[in-house]
């Protein structure tokens, strides 16, 4: 894994060699083993490298062709590359050593842009050809890896992480209202907008062309969306379970030390199972718990470790994530609050001190029906044989009723669409609630913004396939699953220079399990029930049965009696205030929210809590600080203070 | 702000770049806080106390006795720092032995945040002693920062640990930063020299001997300026050819020594942190030759501002000092973006940053 960055003067100009340099080590943490500069007039690619595959120098990077035409930068991990190799040998490609890397250049030299469709696994990269004077820069299928990027209209800027492009005095550190507003909606930016105006994010599955006519954004692939109501259950599990295992084989390829976390649900438990198929000595394995037992997960780990004979490790922590936040809040680059951040981010960092590599059962909630909206969404849905103008207007007392009353939020839901109940269901701030929180200002400036009609888009194209319920599974991995899920794996992980690898997620694993009918995903009110099937064999019975771990997340316990203290001390210091985004009066609201214990409301308000922080580390600072987290000494949490002691 | 530099030996003196590096940050912090060095009187003779520069410095007394001397100095230092008056708000420690490892306990016993500033590639190869495996990362660990003075120090350093003490690998992460050197930019207008220069201890690890060697193969006259305990047998080899040894040349001789060279060399085999002479000699814009060692990879682009060589390559250099004697215009443009690096360094762009770390790291 590693980070790139650099930049490319289509128009006119000459990179900033210098520039680049100091650019590219903001983002050491993805890659602390090696880095460089490949800098020619109007083009500069930069790379910090973790090394994974190829440790010798062959492995260097950015990388150049056989002949010096071809320069790339690369983030990522290609896992047919050992099936590819041999095949350009053949070809009559002299390659330098044994990186993935070379197979960007080499099938370049044969495909240009459409070699795309030849790679899989998950990457980010930037390669210039010489001859052409052309940049291209792609994105993998699902989004594992990050690409941020500005345009001025003479010269492209791009980045793995955010904090590293807005290093560049010339990127516009202008805060996009709209995309607070949807910030406050969803709990994370989606793509392709950023928190920034001017800075974008190259949406999954998309590659970048830019030349002297300036940069073009054109998708390459699709999930598909077409069920094929002829896959039997039988013929499912089967192929399933033979091509997860195949995506669990092509990703142990490394030549460092490599594990997987375990939290003893569903998704990380078949991915370790399948690895210890494939593998002769144990894997190595990873759980966190909390000192809190309601939340450990640690029992069901432990059970299956010993099931599957793994060597493997526990750790325990007391969650201090008062003292965790300001690294985080710089690490995830844009206003988040996906509060899940926090036991990922320990989980990590315990692994880093034993591998260099782990793989995690991330993807099988989208693509299996894993959450519990689904069946809810389903529940709902049976009113819905009633025409919605009807059901609007039966909703419409709703109107009158307090966003805390339980019946008058029912009612409203019965006016939704399935896709709309569903967003709201998902939203931290549904609409009503944000313009309560939003201040005057930032109301009027997105009041013709619509947080939903993006992905209302995006569903409507998936339903005409399959249908709206089964369409909301294909919604959640284009837009919460990329933007949130993978972007908190990516970045909290890289925080400890560890690469993360999710088999479930490979796309042709995917392109099998979107053929499947909804009805193998979700069996009655059984969750994931194919997956399920698929891992009867492999995995002990009393984890098959497990319920789903719910959304809930202790806030307040992991902050302790701080976080009370914690969120009316940002919220109501006179920064935030004069910051204007904000509604004194609804902020107030939420802090006093009735049943503050409530999920919910804990969650409103970390999102709160969240945005300001991140406006205090992003935009208070001046432009250099961003290169640090902070500008006072960063509080040492737990884990690392232990390891400092003599 | 009180900031204590701890270092081993405090110019005047003939040393190497840390002890030039600390006298030119004493005098350029002492403007704007209150400076205290504490040192060794070594060479014995020197002052106890003596302020100059707008800083002071301590010196205190070296036990004769070998093992004894280091315990003794890190005791010594540890009072030294203690009777301060008024007590300094951070510890800057130059280099992890001794005067990090004695910054650190002393910070720790009174309170006073450490950060130690690791030298060169010789402080972090922790698989040529066991004692630097087992002290040193404590003793990083144990500091309220780490310094290294280039990207790649930082790289290498971190690699170590991974293989030598892997539970210390985060906990160092956490505190390591970068910060170069600073340097003096001489003004005025440079015309190319015409002697090959090389600057440096006369020790194995610096690869004089190469630079003989590929001076005579390249016919070029060659001047090397220091002094140490390879010197006889340097001047040995040197028989016969066009080179003269200047021994340790003071500020005011380097000065005219870069002046006078068409190319500075610089083909150390290891041991490196940011090299001083390299940053010197582009600062005079002269091109320069360096084999790729730590701080070496953060400064020089191969044929943009310096050429890069193999180290323990005579031919290499041979090589390149032929190129940039057949080609005056190569080597002047060189020069000029070696300047153009060198900037980078000043003094005036340097000190911001460790300004910044300081009052990051002091801060309760």
């Amino acid at each position: 894994m590693c980070g790139i960055n650099g930049v490319f003067h289509y128009r006119e100009g000459q990179a900033d060699r210098e520039l680049v340099r100091r650019q590219a080590h903001v983002q050491r943490h993805r890659g602390p083993d090696d880095w460089d500069v490949w800098c020619e007039g109007p083009v500069a690619l930069a790379q910090r490298r973790l090394a994974i595959v190829d440790l010798s120098q062959a492995g260097h990077q950015p990388m150049p062709n056989e002949d010096g035409t071809v320069w790339v930068t690369f983030n990522g991990e290609l896992y047919n590359w050992p099936e590819v190799k041999p095949q350009l040998v053949a070809r009559g490609h002299r390659l330098r050593g044994n990186s993935d890397t070379e197979m960007l250049l080499h099938l370049w030299e044969e495909k240009g842009p459409e070699l795309l469709g030849d790679l899989r696994g998950m990457f980010a990269f930037a390669l210039y050809d010489r001859t052409q004077r052309r940049l291209m820069l792609a994105r993998d299928r699902l989004g594992k890896k990050p690409l941020f990027y500005h345009d001025d209209g003479k010269r492209l800027v791009f980045a793995s992480e955010l904090k590293t492009l807005m290093l560049d005095p010339s990127v516009p550190r202008e805060v996009d209202p709209q995309s607070v507003s949807d910030f406050l909606t969803y709990q994370y930016v989606p793509s392709p907008q950023s928190i920034f105006r001017g800075v974008r994010k190259l949406p999954p599955a998309h590659r970048l062309i830019c030349d002297e006519r300036g940069p073009r954004v054109e998708r390459y692939w699709s999930l598909p969306v077409t069920a094929d109501p002829g896959i039997g259950p039988e013929e499912a599990i089967a192929r399933l379970r033979e091509l997860l295992a195949e995506a669990v084989r092509i990703r142990l390829m490394s030549d460092v030390p490599l594990g997987a976390f375990l939290s003893g649900g569903i998704d990380s438990s078949i991915v370790v199972a399948l690895m210890a198929q494939a593998s002769s000595a144990p894997v190595k394995t990873f759980s966190i718990g909390f000192e809190d037992q309601d939340f450990s997960e640690l029992q069901h780990a432990g059970r299956v470790a010993k099931h599957l004979g793994t060597d493997h490790h526990e750790l325990v922590v007391r969650p201090r994530a008062l003292e965790l936040m300001p690294r985080l809040v710089w690490g995830l680059d844009e206003p988040f609050s996906d509060a899940s951040m926090i036991p990922t981010f320990h989980v990590a960092e315990m692994a880093r001190h034993h591998v260099t590599v782990a793989l995690s059962g991330d993807g099988g909630d989208e693509a299996f029906a894993g959450y519990v909206t689904y069946p809810w969404a389903r529940r709902y849905a049976k009113l819905d044989f009633i025409p919605q103008a009807l059901r609007q207007l039966a909703a419409a007392p709703a109107a009158l009723l307090s966003n805390d009353d339980s019946i008058g939020r029912k009612l409203h839901r019965m006016g939704l669409s399935v896709v709309d109940r569903h967003l709201e269901a998902m939203s931290h701030f549904p609409p009503r609630e944000r313009v309560a929180v939003l201040s005057r200002a930032l109301r009027e400036s997105t009041s013709r913004h619509d947080p939903y009609a993006a992905a209302r888009a995006v569903h409507a194209r998936a339903k005409q396939a399959v249908g709206d319920i089964p369409a909301l599974l294909y919604l959640d991995a284009m837009t919460y699953m990329t933007d949130d899920v993978l972007v908190k794996v990516d970045r909290t992980s890289m925080l400890s220079s560890l690469e993360v690898r999710a088999p479930l997620l490979d796309h042709v694993f995917l392109e099998y399990v979107a053929r499947l009918p909804f009805d193998l995903k979700l069996r009655g009110d059984v969750t994931k029930w194919a997956l399920k099937e698929t891992a009867r064999t492999l995995l002990p019975p009393e984890i098959l049965a497990r319920g789903k771990q719910g959304f809930g997340v202790p806030l307040e316990r992991w902050f302790g009696d701080d976080f009370g203290r914690l969120a009316r001390e940002v919220l109501l210091d006179r920064r935030c205030r004069e910051r204007g985004w904000l509604d004194p009066a609804g902020v107030e609201k939420v802090l006093a929210g009735k049943g503050a214990r409530d999920d919910k409301h804990a969650r409103q308000v970390f999102t709160l809590v969240c945005l300001e922080l991140w406006a205090q580390t992003w935009l208070d600072r001046p432009r250099e600080s961003l290169a640090e987290p902070t500008d006072g000494p960063l509080p040492l949490h737990e884990a690392v203070a232990a390891d400092a002691k003599d | 702000m009180h900031v204590a530099i701890l270092i081993g030996h405090f110019p005047p003196g003939s040393f190497g770049g840390a002890e030039i590096q600390a006298e030119g940050w004493a005098k350029r912090l002492s403007d704007r806080h209150r400076v205290t060095v504490i040192t060794r009187r070594d060479p014995p003779g020197q002052s106890e106390r003596e302020e100059r520069d707008g800083f002071t410095v301590v010196r205190l007394p070296v036990s004769k006795l070998p093992l004894w001397r280091t315990f003794s100095d890190i005791a010594a230092i540890g009072r030294a720092v203690g009777a301060l008056n008024p007590r300094p708000d951070v510890l800057l420690c130059f280099q992890t032995f001794v005067s990090g490892l004695a910054g650190v306990r002393a910070g720790k016993r009174l309170g006073i945040p450490a950060i130690v500033w690791i030298r060169g590639e010789a402080e972090y190869r922790l698989g040529d002693s066991r004692v630097n495996a087992l002290v040193s990362p404590r003793v990083w660990c144990g500091a309220r920062g780490v310094l290294v003075q280039s990207e790649q120090n930082r790289v290498d350093l971190l690699h170590e640990l991974e293989r030598h003490a892997p539970a210390r690998v985060v906990a160092v992460r956490e505190r390591l930063g970068v910060i170069g050197n600073g340097l003096d930019l001489p003004a005025g207008t440079l015309p190319p020299g015409t002697r090959v220069l090389s600057v440096g201890r006369l020790i194995a690890d610096k690869g004089m001997d190469v630079v003989i060697d590929a001076a005579r193969a390249a016919a070029l006259p060659l001047v090397i300026a220091g002094d140490g305990p390879e010197r006889a047998a340097l001047e040995a080899r040197a028989a016969g050819a066009d080179c003269r040894f200047e021994g340790f040349a003071s500020r005011d001789r380097l000065d005219t020594l870069y002046r006078e060279a068409s190319v500075a060399v610089l083909a150390a085999r290891r041991g490196e942190g940011l090299p001083n002479v390299l940053l010197e000699a582009m600062a005079y814009a002269r091109p320069v030759v360096a084999t790729p060692c730590a701080g070496t990879r953060d400064l020089l682009v191969d044929g943009v501002n310096g050429l890069v060589i193999p180290p323990d390559d005579p031919a290499a250099l041979t090589a390149a000092l032929r190129r940039l004697g057949g080609d005056a215009t190569f080597a002047a443009a060189l020069g000029a973006e070696a300047r153009r690096t060198a900037e980078r360094f000043a003094w005036s762009a340097v000190r911001p940053q460790l300004e910044a770390a300081l009052a990051r790291w002091s801060a309760r």
